[in-house]
């Protein structure tokens, strides 16, 4: 095509038409495949780049939301129950810090209360409470 | 008493003299209408804000190129029928002894069009400016800035049809890669005399990509399609990040080994960004040197709209064509986008397609509005960027193909 094409007689070789539009066609067709080529085969080799790297495919999509709760997992496996506050393991360490919180200002109530009063504020500690 | 009147006469010869040299005495029609179609261009840059950095160079260099009597380029030096009456060699792609001698400012200016300078050491800046990381992160972008290229071909088509010849029609379908330095370096070597009336629609046509655009990605989906949320993507380490611009230039070269100066340019500009050691080189390139080159580009390439080569049914031939490639380019883009959402299962939005036709950043964030338009909690905007850079490549490589074919 290149050899056919030179600015000299290429009118005359395609006047018609129907002869521009073969040359036009073709010359897409070319066009398009080999751009189509190049780019699909840069894709396989960033591809096989990243398998090679990563050790996994380069073209799979992994997510964050996905990759957080596996690793949550992961964690949790290795990791002793309670050693965090992991959503999967907090039900009852929610309660015991809702406790704890409850515990202190009861505290503080009483505290307040007594020292209000004539007698000195004696030593107490609440140990705990109980819900009814 | 003859003294003064010599003096009057010598007096009113001066200045009827300097009448007869200026401006006013020899501007033509054509030049009025020339300088108020760099007006327009003026007034999209500066009001509308449409690609300012290099409309209002383009704009202004026109104004400089139609004033009369100036002299400030030449562009018979660049003819090739001039040339040859000159007793150049065949061949001869500027009368060079004459630009040396007579040339004005621009001359010298746009000899870095003239000689292919340019458009690379642009594309040197871009790659300093672009992250590959959303492309390496899906390799399958790749894939939707090939589809985006077809629009290049369509209006190719179209153009030999009208009447144009095939280096014509090269030039006027590159102007659908939406990237104007790989529009300027075919056409400068294609159809150097088309320059002008390409450089200006294809840099007109980037700046609409938000009003083009959005129709036609809206035709083409459905409100489901439109709504997809793609997942996040993968992080990319440095080391693909740094061995991918050396095996693209690589790859490229042995392919298209004219495609080598756009494409390899590109990917020297990212290696030194991706290095992480030549700073100063990445700034240099991203920043100074691109805007330098920028402005030379812009007014060097405003300065060959001459009249007589703008001011043509051939200009508005040209930029419908133009348009009609960013159409078709951004439908193929699409369209491939369909294509891969149906055979995810439904994972890949297709509005990213539309950024395949280059146009950085300005088509990926066009993906993302039509996107959150349809969905507010969908963010396609990394995911578009990685077809968008693949666009530069694909426009690249697709310039490298009609040269080679055409050359």
């Amino acid at each position: 095509m290149i050899s056919v094409l030179n600015a000299g007689n290429w009118a005359e070789q395609y006047s018609t038409i129907g002869e521009r539009a073969f040359l036009s066609i073709t010359m897409t067709v070319v066009g398009i495949v080999i751009v189509v080529f190049v780019l699909t085969l840069l894709t396989v080799v960033v591809s096989l780049m990243s398998r090679l790297i990563n050790g996994k495919p380069g073209g799979k999509e992994t997510t964050a939301p996905k990759r957080q709760p596996e690793a949550a997992a992961e964690k949790a496996a290795v990791e002793p129950a309670g050693s965090s506050a992991e959503p999967g393991a907090s039900a009852s360490e929610r309660a015991s810090e809702t406790d704890g919180a409850l515990i202190a200002v009861i505290t503080a109530a009483v505290s307040l209360a007594l020292s209000d009063s004539s007698q000195p504020s004696a030593g107490f500690k609440i140990r705990r409470i109980r819900r009814v | 008493m003859n003294s003064i009147v010599d003096f009057f006469n010598a007096f009113s010869e001066t200045i009827n003299r300097l009448w007869q040299g200026s401006g006013f005495t020899n501007i033509q029609l054509s030049q009025i209408g020339m300088i108020l179609i760099a007006f327009v261009l003026l007034y999209l840059a500066i009001v509308k804000k449409f690609e300012p950095l290099l409309l209002l160079p383009i704009a202004f260099g026109m104004i400089l190129t139609n004033m009369p009597m100036a002299g400030i380029i030449n562009m018979n030096f660049y003819d090739p029928d001039f040339i040859t009456s000159l007793g150049y060699p065949e061949n001869t792609i500027f009368a060079y002894r004459e630009v040396l001698n007579e040339g004005g400012l621009l001359d010298y200016i746009y000899l870095g069009i003239k000689l292919g300078i340019y458009p690379p050491l642009i594309f040197l800046g871009i790659g300093a400016l672009t992250d590959f990381g959303p492309l390496l992160a899906n390799p399958r972008s790749l894939l939707l800035g090939a589809a985006a290229q077809i629009g290049i071909f369509v209006a190719f088509i179209g153009a030999l049809l009208l009447g144009f010849t095939p280096w014509e029609a090269a030039s006027i379908g590159i102007i659908g890669g939406a990237d104007g330095p790989t529009a300027i370096f075919v056409t400068k070597t294609l159809a150097p005399h088309l320059l002008g009336a390409v450089a200006v629609a294809a840099y007109a046509y980037m700046a609409l990509v938000p009003v083009i655009q959005p129709p036609i990605m809206r035709a083409l989906t459905t409100k489901k399609e439109r709504g997809v949320v793609m997942e996040q993507l993968r992080p990319v380490s440095s080391t693909e990040k740094i061995i991918f611009p050396i095996a693209v230039t690589i790859l490229v070269a042995l392919i298209i080994p004219d495609a080598l100066t756009l494409v390899g340019m590109l990917m020297l500009g990212n290696l030194l960004r991706e290095s992480k050691v030549c700073e100063r080189l990445v700034k240099t390139a991203g920043n100074e040197l691109l805007n330098i080159v920028t402005i030379f580009l812009g007014v060097s390439v405003g300065a060959t709209a001459t009249a007589s080569s703008f001011l043509t049914s051939r200009t508005l031939l040209i930029i419908g064509l133009g348009v009609i490639a960013f159409g078709f380019g951004t439908a193929a883009g699409v369209l491939l986008g369909k294509l891969m959402y149906r055979l995810s299962g439904g994972k890949v939005n297709p509005l990213i397609g539309s950024a395949g036709v280059s146009a950085v950043p300005m088509a990926a964030r066009v993906s993302q509005k039509v996107g959150s338009d349809e969905n507010p909690s969908n963010f396609l905007l990394m995911h578009a960027m990685g077809p968008n850079v693949a666009g530069v490549i694909g426009s690249a490589v697709a310039a490298g193909i009609l040269l080679a074919l055409l050359r």
